[in-house]
């Protein structure tokens, strides 16, 4: 049921998602014209940009997660389920992610194609950034708890989030570029899977915290 | 029974409660009234478990233990829980899966049309005036019965109602207090219902 409400909810405010699928389709198309003519620089830097677009246009929308839901009481009526409010959020939390990324998902392989990123690794590259956009939204969960019911939420809420996510930026891309020079991804990759495994263990233990902390406000 | 014991409460700079102790009426009404800022809405969430005091204690007999108290009451703060995006029947479904409860689609329509939003049931939250929401988020109160809900909570229950809204409210009180329910329940105007009921009064 909770899913269900969920995915109906974001079904019908697409604007949101819209917006952060434009605003990464936007820097992916402006980052080649603005460094030029050169295939080297765009081989180089193709992994970074998908990544920084990604990072960058998710974060705004990760308050989203519950703002909404605390601002209508919506998240006060969650704490009478028989189920555990750390798994609620986390299933609110992977709900989220599941709307987020599935149609990111779907123009991130014409985005790694118009970045110049070999066909036999768009593969790889999608799972790679399925796991690391998950540990983005643990995070984003995390960070957006926090900042429930204060004025400035949503200006704070991005500057904690931004650094908590330099791990999952840096395994990311070190995978990415580990497959590109026909390396072992795998290292990279398993510390990737770590980090976002232990988030989902912490991320809704501390986001449950927070948010009971918000409703005794 | 619902006891407050020496309860202390403090809300930023503004001490809301000092040494404060209460036992409510069980079953029964209890109304609390008070001017805007006094204290009422702060109440209500101590007792729902939201707030914990800054000192002293809450007790209830018999003794529930947290998971019990939840499962035991009915909330209704004064935002009307409900999501624009979702229709007002779909609303009153998702809070009654939440509540793990098992109901049906005619259920469900019978109880809108007992507090008068049947008409409205397929209209999305955004496009209905504040007197349907707010008797959309009371239409949950109707689940009660069959749930064993001994304990109702409500955070001014008549904000936004018409003269009908509000008769068909003061019924559904009177048939949980018959029931041997609870109420403890805020409100600007205790005469507003003619029930029997004990008034506290916040300054």
């Amino acid at each position: 049921m909770l899913v269900y409400r969920d995915l109906k909810i974001y079904s019908r405010s697409l604007s949101d998602f819209l917006n952060t699928i434009a605003f990464m389709i936007t820097i992916v198309v402006l980052f080649p014209l603005a460094i030029g003519p050169s295939q080297e620089k765009l081989n180089f830097l193709a992994n970074a940009v998908l990544w920084i677009a990604l990072i960058i246009s998710v974060i705004p929308t990760l308050d989203k997660i519950y703002v909404n839901d605390f601002k209508n009481g919506w998240l006060e009526q969650l704490n009478y389920s028989p189920i555990f409010l750390e798994i609620i959020l986390l299933i609110k939390c992977l709900t989220f992610w599941f709307s987020l990324m599935f149609p990111i998902l779907l123009v991130l392989p014409i985005l790694s194609l118009f970045l110049g990123i070999n066909l036999n690794l768009i593969l790889w590259n999608l799972l790679i950034f399925l796991i690391g956009s998950l540990g983005i939204c643990l995070i984003g969960s995390i960070c957006a708890s926090l900042t429930l019911g204060t004025k400035t939420g949503n200006v704070i809420s991005p500057l904690l989030i931004l650094p908590l996510t330099i791990p999952v930026l840096i395994f990311g891309i070190s995978s990415c570029e580990a497959l590109k020079a026909n390396m072992d991804p795998y290292p990279n990759l398993y510390l990737l899977v770590s980090f976002c495994l232990i988030l989902i263990i912490l991320s809704p233990i501390l986001s449950a915290i927070s948010v009971r902390i918000a409703l005794g406000k | 029974m619902i006891n407050l014991k020496n309860i202390q409460v403090t809300r930023g700079a503004k001490q809301i409660f000092n040494d404060y102790n209460l036992t409510f009426i069980s079953p029964g009404l209890n109304v609390i009234e008070g001017k805007n800022g006094s204290g009422k809405t702060t109440l209500i969430k101590m007792i729902a478990g939201f707030l914990k005091p800054n000192k002293g204690e809450i007790t209830n007999k018999p003794n529930f233990t947290s998971h019990e108290w939840t499962q035991s009451h009915i909330y209704i703060s004064s935002k009307n829980s409900l999501s624009n995006e979702l229709s007002v029947m779909e609303n009153i479904k998702t809070w009654v899966g939440i509540r793990g409860w098992v109901t049906s689609e005619n259920e469900v329509e019978d109880n809108m049309k007992k507090i008068g939003i049947f008409a409205h049931k397929d209209f999305f939250i955004s496009q209905c005036s504040e007197g349907i929401k707010r008797k959309t988020d009371l239409c949950k109160l109707f689940f009660s019965f069959k749930n064993k809900i001994k304990f109702w909570l409500l955070d001014e229950p008549t904000n936004n109602l018409d003269k009908e809204g509000r008769k068909k409210l003061e019924e559904l009180l009177n048939k949980f207090i018959s029931k041997k329910g609870t109420i403890i329940m805020s409100s600007h105007d205790n005469k507003i219902f003619k029930i029997k009921h004990k008034l506290i009064k916040l300054i």
